[in-house]
């Protein structure tokens, strides 16, 4: 707080002396930021390569809660309420310093250039799609690294609509409640335009009170962008939610449908609650259940319970445990990292840690 | 595509509880004139008129949030106690806590506001 005050500071006495000077330039600023997450993991079974359960696991886990990250993120103002927004994001392990969390790539979570004013937001870059953004707003456990509607996303199509490559996005103001945003990612291969083509669309309403959203996604195998872990898993993704806010309350629901293009066509119904009880201290759960429409012997269900005690305003610690029971080919996993599959029959897992956001 | 459209009873949940709900909220606000009428009121009474009294306060605030350019409110909490309202839950960047802040200490019957915001972006 204390270094962006200074900066902001910083930035009005460069504004005034350069008005004084009679050039036209203004505030703009680079911001480095980040979020740095480990902690230990349980899971009462895990998942081999034959498909069956290789034994309990004890854990050193990255990210426990929130991706690791770090990036820069910087805005000029270019004048006449114009200004032009740039973002460099890397995903890291905290266990082991290399890549994770992102496409594999050196700023592999976001690397985009943009332009903004006051119609609304263009961005150009590596990006996360609307449908991922609008599955974010609406996950009761805010898409936590581990009992969330994350794993239950990764384990559909892997990091395909939340790294989206080459991809254009127009995001609008806030007009009476309502925004909205599209995306489109270009594949990159010369000669066949639907090769790795990819789009989504989102529509919010938020009063204060009430949110209302709903989210469209629709990708094609291929591309000009191979990434591990893989971005182009040919799928149609559809989300509707709503959130309602009660005082220190606010509960969620959402039903989220992954057509994956050869595999499941599945149904995640979610619904939780998020109580935040003291100014520093937060308990939130939820239940998702998956079904898949092709076969309805694969299904599961997945409880998940959170509570957060924020030290200060950037350290955090953590706790959380989950329930998983995966019938059939289901195999709903616990954690983004380290257990992002279960295998048949009921896990259970558990979670401690400390998040630092910088 | 016909075949997966959202289920209608998974549309009418959500419409009942996007739609349902806010009138049973709004019920309350009528009579929330707290202060003048405290001496008749028994303390039970008295202390029910201010909570009711503060809820709608928090609401006013979270309404003025939404307005705000440039802040993304949607994971804000507001509580409010007695004209003090707390700020808690997150911001996508620290920079939008000051937005948040002097938009709930413009809303009148808001006495002094306490920041407990942490920074959460999207993807975090």
């Amino acid at each position: 707080m204390f270094s962006q005050r200074k900066f902001r500071l910083a930035g009005i006495a460069g504004a005034v002396s350069l008005l004084l000077s009679g050039a036209a330039h203004a505030q703009s600023g680079v911001t480095l930021y980040g979020v740095v997450d480990g902690g230990l993991l349980y899971t009462s079974k895990t998942l081999d390569s034959s498909g069956g359960n290789s034994g309990k696991q004890f854990s050193f886990v990255d990210s426990g809660s929130a991706p690791s990250q770090f990036g820069l993120t910087g805005t000029e103002d270019l004048g006449g309420g114009m200004k032009a927004v740039f973002k460099l994001e890397s995903g890291f392990s905290v266990a082991n310093g290399g890549f994770n969390n992102s496409n594999g790539n050196l700023f592999g979570r976001q690397a985009y250039i943009g332009l903004a004013n006051a119609y609304g937001e263009i961005n150009m870059g590596l990006q996360f799609s609307p449908f991922f953004l609008s599955l974010y707003d609406l996950d009761p456990r805010g898409l936590s690294q581990f009992g969330s509607g994350l794993p239950i996303y990764l384990d559909h199509v892997l990091g395909t609509g939340v790294f989206n490559a080459n991809a254009i996005s127009y995001a609008s103001p806030v007009v009476a409640g309502f925004s909205g945003s599209a995306m489109f990612s270009f594949g990159g291969v010369a000669g066949n335009f639907q090769s790795g083509r990819q789009y989504s669309v989102n529509l919010k309403y938020d009063n204060g009170t009430v949110m209302v959203e709903g989210a469209f996604y629709d990708g094609n195998s291929g591309g000009s962008v191979n990434t591990a872990p893989p971005t182009n898993v040919a799928f149609v993704g559809r989300m509707l939610g709503a959130s309602y806010k009660i005082g220190k309350l606010t509960a969620k629901a959402s039903f989220v449908n992954y057509k994956v293009a050869g595999g499941f066509n599945s149904y995640v119904y979610d619904a939780g609650l998020d109580f935040l009880a003291l100014p520093d201290l937060d308990f939130n759960g939820g239940v998702w259940y998956v079904s898949d429409r092709n076969q309805t012997t694969n299904h599961s269900v997945m409880g998940a319970l959170g509570t957060q005690y924020f030290l200060s305003r950037r350290t955090t610690l953590y706790g959380q445990v989950a329930v998983v029971n995966n019938h059939g080919a289901m195999n709903t996993g616990l954690s983004v990292n380290n257990a992002l599959f279960s295998p048949e029959g009921t896990t259970t897992g558990v979670t401690v840690g400390v998040r630092h956001v910088f | 595509m016909k075949k997966n459209r959202f289920p209608p009873w998974a549309v009418s949940v959500l419409l009942a509880a996007a739609i349902g709900t806010p009138c049973a909220y709004a019920q309350p606000l009528e009579d929330a004139g707290v202060t003048g009428s405290a001496s008749a009121a028994t303390p039970a009474q008295n202390s029910k008129a201010i909570r009711k009294a503060d809820r709608r306060l928090a609401k006013q605030v979270r309404h003025a949030l939404v307005q705000v350019k440039g802040l993304d409110s949607e994971r804000i909490v507001v509580s409010a106690r007695s004209g003090s309202v707390t700020l808690g839950g997150s911001v996508p960047e620290a920079a939008q806590s000051g937005l948040a802040v002097a938009a709930a200490k413009a809303v009148s019957g808001v006495s002094n506001v306490t920041d407990s915001l942490t920074v959460k972006a999207p993807g975090q």
